[in-house]
Parts: structure tokens; sequence; C-alpha cells
């Protein structure tokens, strides 16, 4: 039992919550006639990290109302199709995290839009002069019961990439 | 569970619950345009009377809804007017043949663009405004532009049979009609650019 203790309290003090200074998520959105970038920073995050067992855990939540594609009709409209005002926030919560050499496999629940999927993403790991994590994963608008808004006719694309950095000091 | 600590949950899930409506209130509202202002701002004309959506998020279906609606017709609009416009020329070249098709189109044509002006203009607000030119704040810019040119060609177009002046009367009606023209064909194009 005690060795049990003690290894938990290794465990424990090697775990460590990291402040995410700056982060960032990027929406990929297409429709045949342009592409555009749909661009959030103000996310709230907790990044555990345990060096030790080369493990951790994350949980992120980014409004849907502070992304920003530099056309504000193209974000309001984008509120309304995701029901934002229903669901506000896109959540991630990490399940299973497993580093290998540079990088780290993160496989967690997506919540978006009253729906929980699960999802799979690899991200680029620097630890070096701070902390650093990049990675990317797709979605299926359908996926999450979302309808695809139509310009010119035409539906935008299903698939939507999404792109994450994190950086602490 | 005390009995005592049932209202702080319920504070607690109200203020949950306002937080997240809070958040979803009209980004940069001060940068609406003025015609959205007067008809759906918190004193505006629709306001006044009542008229329209209860909630905020049907307004935004409707505004959905009227968008895209304006959007069909106004291209269908943007080809009646091309065809408006070769027909004018041909007529300015001395082929009167097309004189009742130009007037017979000309009001069709009208008729799909005041309609699809309309569904822009009435529609309620969006979620966010921003103060950068964006490639949607230009396309708006153009439509005072085509807008003023619509009312006004055809009275100019009236105006040619009735002028002391033919040739004036004609180069006024084949310039305001060109311009709208022109800035109807460069609004539509800047709806396909990314910024």
């Amino acid at each position: 039992m005690n060795r049990i203790l003690f290894l938990l309290l290794i465990s424990i003090s090697f775990s460590q919550k990291i402040d995410i200074n700056s982060a960032e998520i990027k929406y990929f959105g297409n429709h045949f006639l342009h592409s555009w970038i749909g661009i959030s920073n103000e996310v709230k995050s907790t990044v555990i990290y345990d060096e030790l067992n080369r493990t951790g855990s994350v949980l992120i939540e980014v409004p849907l109302s502070s992304f920003d594609s530099k056309v504000s009709s193209r974000d309001s409209n984008m509120l309304f199709y995701t029901d934002a005002i229903d669901y506000p926030n896109v959540k991630f919560e990490s399940k299973e995290i497993s580093m290998i050499k540079d990088s780290v496999r993160i496989v967690g629940n997506l919540s978006f839009h009253g729906i929980t999927k699960s999802i799979s993403t690899k991200a680029k790991i620097k630890t070096l002069n701070g902390f650093k994590a990049k990675g990317s994963f797709l979605i299926n608008l359908s996926d999450f019961n979302l309808p695809r808004p139509t310009f010119m006719f035409i539906k935008i694309d299903d698939e939507i990439r999404i792109e994450y950095t994190f950086e602490s000091d | 569970m005390s009995i005592r600590r049932i209202p702080l949950i319920f504070l607690f899930i109200f203020l949950s619950f306002a937080k997240s409506q809070s958040d979803l209130e009209i980004q940069n509202i001060e940068q609406m345009p003025l015609h959205t202002k007067i008809l759906w701002g918190d004193n505006g004309f629709f306001r006044q009377i009542n008229f329209g959506p209860k909630t905020r998020k049907d307004e935004l279906k409707l505004r959905v809804k009227m968008l895209q609606t304006h959007q069909k017709l106004a291209l269908l609009s943007l080809g009646m007017l091309a065809y408006q416009s070769s027909l004018g020329y041909k007529m300015a070249e001395g082929d009167y043949s097309k004189l009742s098709s130009h007037r017979r189109f000309s009001t069709i044509a009208w008729s799909f663009y005041m309609t699809s002006a309309s569904l822009s203009y009435f529609a309620p607000p969006a979620q966010k405004y921003e103060k950068r030119v964006s490639s949607m704040k230009v396309h708006r810019w153009l439509s005072y532009i085509h807008f003023a040119g619509m009312m006004a060609v055809p009275f100019l177009g009236k105006n040619i049979a009735n002028s002391n002046d033919y040739d004036k009367a004609l180069k006024l009606h084949k310039n305001v009609a060109t311009i709208t023209l022109t800035s109807m064909s460069l609004s539509a194009l800047l709806t396909i650019l990314p910024y």
C-alpha cells in the first residue's frame, strides 16, 4: 500500500500544469469558388504534462463567436448554422495520450453542436525553451448534424480541417 | 443535499445560461449599417411596431433565408440587366425593333432587382459587424451606387423620348445604366473573394 502511495506521489510530482500563454485554433472552410480560414485566440485550455510517464491530459474550450474569418457576415452565418445560441462552445477532452519522440497522439472527445464524437490527432511537441504543441485533424459537418451553407446554389464542403497551436514560455 | 443549496444551484444554472446568451450578443453593434439600425436597432422601426420574429434565433433564421433568396434573385437580375444593356446598345445604334423588348424587359429586371435589394436591406441584423474594410463591406457600398442607378435609369430612359436634346438624354441614360451594371457586376464578383 505504501509503495502504491509512494508511486502515486512521485507521479503527481512529475505531472505539471502548463500555463498556456498563447493558443490559436483555425478552421479551414472550402467552397468551389473560394476557401477561407477562421481563427480564434480566445481558447480556454488546461494542459497537464507528465514528464516521467510521458503522458498528460488536455481540456480545451473555445467559443464559436470568437472565430474571425475576416468577413463578419460569414462569421455571422457560421454562428447561425452551428446553432451557436444553443451551443456556444466547442469542447475537447483528451481520453488517451501517448508520446512518441517529439510528437504526441491524442485521442479524445470533441463536443460540437450538442454531439460528442471521438477524434484522434497527432501533434508535434517542442519542450526546449518552453512548450509548443501544433497539430491538426479533420471533421465532417454532417457528423455533428450541421447543415452545410449554400453559396451560389452550391453547398460548402462537408470536410473541415482544424489546426491548433498551443505555446507556453 | 442541504435544502439551502437548492437556490444556489438554480442561481448557478441561471448565471451559466445568462452568460452563454450574453456571449452571443451582436458584436460591434456600433458598426451596424444605418438602414439596419433604422429598421432593427433597439429603437428601430420594426421594434416599435413589434414586427418580426420573437427570438434572436428566429431573426437569424429569417436573415439567412432572406439573404439566400437575395443572392439568387440578384444573380438573375444581373443576367437580365446584362441582356437589357445589349438591347439598349442595339437601339442606340439605330435598331429600334428592340424598343418593345427593352421596355418590357426593363419592368421585369427592375422588379427582380428591387425585390432582391429589399431582401438585403430589410434583413434582420447579423450577429457580428466589423470596423475594417472587407469584401462584403465594399459589396454593400457598391449597392448604394447600383441602387441609386436602378432608381434613376427608368426615368432617364423615359426622358429620352421627351427631351429636347435626344443625344444628351441618351448619353445620360446609357452612362448611368453602364455605371449601374458595372457596379452590380463588381458587387457580385466581390462575394467570391475570401476576405
